[in-house]
């Protein structure tokens, strides 16, 4: 054995090559609370299956627990055994995104009411809402004694309540961005999770230090959205990297466990997208919701030494590709963002339908130089797809990249196609013109034939109309309806003609049609809510015949509004070829296809416009069960 | 001559070829030691990526030492020929590796010269192959690139 390996990383390599990875330990040594010697920690001992868009969770004084199912708009009580209590909030809630416990009640931040709502366990009702004036967006909880913080991500600050819900003020506006959750430290203080990084703020809002930075090794973090804490130790959700890493007070990484779930619904330990991250009183219990798989994992402590951090982990390399929530599909290109890698992946379609997708190129990958991305969300093909918009939702920019492809060649991998064009601040275009309450985050965009620029910005609940110059003209927001603005608009598409602009909004459950002539501009023109089939609409595409193609991403249904009215319906939640999970973005080629952004099963689907398989595409393991259906088995798919 | 004599030389060079000129940088701008007008010796050129400004450099640009430092000199003038009224902070000089997807070790600096002359310092080009050298220009609410190619042997 040569003396330079040292024995541990010869272990791994045999352990990686043998397709087992780096297991933390298996339930059976999870420990009981308080046993001497658990230190960490790691195993995995219960899952909670068949929740609706479990997003965060909290430990109630009991050991039982709550979770928030975002898709059903409620809590879920369980038992610290597991056992089902029932639920909190039914009816009370829309998207909640934040919970905390307390002897009795919950308090749960009502996301897309914009409020804290404080649940009793007797009955279940809301006892009281509060903060509806002082809160935009908000998402994590944390409480301490009499406080209550508010991670305000609208407002990018933290906002202080007491119990009864008065208003106590705000702290760290200067230093927080988008802070999506929030923690009390046992020496005063509070800790933030705001973007890549974990904020230290005073009990008087200073800055005492910060941590943390995009990336895939050891002590860097990807899209991280949950921290909890027990004693000086801070536990965070690192979401897109599919671990929990725990730090000491000063940011040093102490430990971390969990691996990237590879097969589908794979569990037992293996982590898929966790939201959150909940920790007993004890310390001795960390729930982590899933929620593409609706379900919540339970981890326990282990025994033995605390375990370090694997030094082949920095081997892993460039994050596996999923697709996002956006994608766009223009004649034989379509363009599909790749969000832990912050890139955008051009493919060719001229093989559909009997091959894959080609990808000839990506741009961007992370980073704030022109040309890089903090979050690329939406997508827009200008004209005949040799110009791509790309909205950057952390810069609050629009990138135009020039493809500089030629519409005949050989299909072949080309990094040179894509050519930076411009970006686009658009906080600076608004400014003084045009101010906006919060600031400027393209969630989507859509170029007009006439060069006008509509921008979903999604911290503002609008759209953003912008000349060919780049003067503001407008703000479509909904309000032509009294009392009726967007929740959560979530996608913009002009209809064939360019004369109106559909706004898909996810939380109201509907879409609306503006005008977009200059003199009509935001003027309502319809409203569909599918007779009350949307829960949370996000993809939407125009068929042939005028029809009208919504994906529903709590339901897993695709609904279409035929020519003459009638609303028909496929898909559902699964993995097999006539099943979609989460579907998203969605778009016809010129030969009718449909391709929709089945996000749940990290796959590309080709159907016809009645809905029915044509294709799959995109990693093996997901694709397998709708192309080759004679080889699909249930059990397969179980944790 | 050495490339890195001859980059050393230039500014001796163009002053002897009269190149010399008045004119005061923009406000804010940072004043590098320059020549003040080089203009002569940038016979390169190309539009930018959207057509905004015209960005020419001097061709020894394109002929960079391996993995040393190495600075060049370029301008920016409007499509009238005007030189740029911008600093030398709504400037970025870049250079990446496509294929490699990866750039520079190093984040180089912009220093302006007379009105639309500008010179970059501290680039490095650590790797032998194919370089895309990226001129970010920023005015107002717009970033605008433009780029030329180089191959390292």
């Amino acid at each position: 054995m040569p003396h330079s390996i040292p024995h541990q990383i010869l272990i791994s390599l045999i352990l990686v090559a043998a397709g087992i990875g780096f297991p933390a330990a298996s339930a059976q040594e999870a420990t009981a609370p308080g046993e001497d010697g658990a230190t960490h920690l790691g195993p995995h001992v219960r899952t909670l299956h068949g929740l609706e868009g479990p997003v965060a969770c909290a430990y109630g004084p009991e050991g039982d627990l709550f979770v928030v199912e975002q898709h059903a708009d409620r809590v879920h009580h369980f038992a610290a055994d597991g056992s089902d209590l029932g639920t909190l909030g039914t009816g009370e809630l829309l998207a909640p995104a934040g919970i905390v416990a307390e002897p009795g009640r919950v308090f749960v931040s009502d996301s897309g009411g914009a409020r804290i709502l404080r649940l009793d366990l007797k009955d279940g009702d809301a006892a009281l809402a509060f903060g509806e004036k002082q809160l935009h967006q908000p998402r994590g909880l944390a409480l301490d004694g009499g406080r209550l913080a508010v991670a305000d991500a609208g407002h990018g600050r933290i906002a202080l309540f007491n119990r009864d819900g008065a208003y106590q003020g705000a702290l760290g506006e200067e230093h927080l961005k988008r802070p999506v959750d929030v923690v009390f430290r046992p020496k005063g203080g509070l800790a933030v999770l705001d973007g890549e990084s974990v904020v230290l703020l005073g009990a008087d809002g200073s800055l005492e230090g910060s941590f943390g930075a995009w990336g895939a090794f050891p002590g860097l973090l990807s899209s991280p959205s949950g921290l909890a804490i027990h004693g000086e130790r801070l536990f965070v959700c690192d979401t897109e990297n599919h671990r929990v890493q725990v730090f000491d007070s000063a940011g040093e990484l102490q430990y971390a466990w969990g691996l990237h779930a590879i097969r589908p619904r794979e569990g037992k330990g293996k982590l898929h997208y966790p939201a959150h991250i909940a920790l007993n009183a004890a310390g001795d219990r960390a729930a982590l919701p899933e929620p593409l798989d609706g379900r919540v994992q339970i981890f326990a402590r282990a025994p033995g030494s605390q375990p370090e951090v694997d030094p082949l982990r920095a081997l892993g390399g460039k994050p596996s590709a999923h697709y996002g929530y956006d994608w766009e599909v223009s004649g034989n290109l379509m363009a599909a963002v790749e969000p832990e890698s912050r890139r955008v992946l051009v493919y060719d379609l001229r093989l559909l339908p009997d091959d894959n997708p080609v990808q000839i190129t990506e741009l961007g990958g992370y980073g704030s130089a022109l040309g890089l991305f903090l979050r690329p969300t939406g997508l827009w093909f200008d004209g005949p797809g040799r110009h791509l918009i790309v909205c950057d939702g952390d810069r609050g920019t629009l990138t135009e990249v020039r493809l500089d492809l030629e519409p005949e060649a050989k299909l072949a991998w080309d990094p040179f196609l894509p050519r930076i064009v411009r970006s686009i601040e658009l906080g600076s275009i608004t400014g003084n013109a045009l101010p906006r309450p919060f600031p400027i985050t393209p969630r989507d965009v859509a170029k007009h034939s006439d060069g006008r620029l509509f921008v979903l910005c999604e911290r503002n609940n609008e759209v953003l109309v912008l000349s060919p110059d780049l003067e503001p003209l407008g703000i479509i927001d909904g309000s032509s309806e009294p009392g009726d603005p967007f929740l959560r608009p979530v996608q913009i598409q002009f209809t064939p003609d360019g004369l109106s602009l559909w706004i898909v909004d996810e939380l109201a459950g509907c879409v609306r049609r503006f005008d977009t002539r200059p003199a009509q501009l935001g003027d309502l023109q319809e409203r569909i809510d599918a007779d009350g089939r949307l829960v949370r609409p996000y993809g939407l595409a125009q068929g042939p015949k005028d029809s009208l193609y919504l994906a529903d991403a709590a339901t897993s249904l695709v609904h279409v509004r035929e020519s003459g009215g009638k609303w028909t319906s496929f898909g559902g939640p699964g993995i097999r070829h006539n099943e979609l999970l989460s579907p998203r973005a969605m778009g016809f080629d010129r030969e009718e296809r449909l391709y929709v952004m089945d996000h749940g099963n990290h796959r590309g689907m080709v159907l016809n416009a009645k809905g029915e398989f044509a294709f799959a595409f995109g990693p093996r393991l997901y694709t397998k069960p709708a192309r080759l259906p004679h080889t699909y088995d249930p059990e397969d798919y179980v944790e | 001559m050495s490339l890195d004599t001859r980059m050393r030389l230039a500014p001796f060079l163009l002053a002897l070829i009269g190149c010399g000129g008045e004119g005061a940088a923009p406000a804010g701008a940072e004043q590098g030691s320059m020549p003040e007008q080089v203009t002569a010796a940038l016979e390169r050129s190309a539009a930018s990526n959207g057509g905004g400004f015209v960005l020419r450099w001097e061709s020894a640009a394109e002929h960079p030492p391996l993995n040393e430092e190495y600075s060049f000199a370029f301008r920016l003038e409007d499509s009238d020929g005007k030189p740029l009224a911008i600093g030398a902070d709504d400037i970025v000089v870049d250079a990446r590796m496509p294929h490699h997807g990866h750039g520079m070790n190093q984040d180089p600096t912009v220093t302006s010269g007379s009105p639309g002359n500008f010179e970059v310092r501290g680039m490095r080009l650590h790797m032998t192959g194919h370089w895309e050298v990226y001129v970010d220009v920023r005015q107002g609410p717009v970033t605008e690139r433009a780029e030329f190619v180089l191959g390292l042997d």
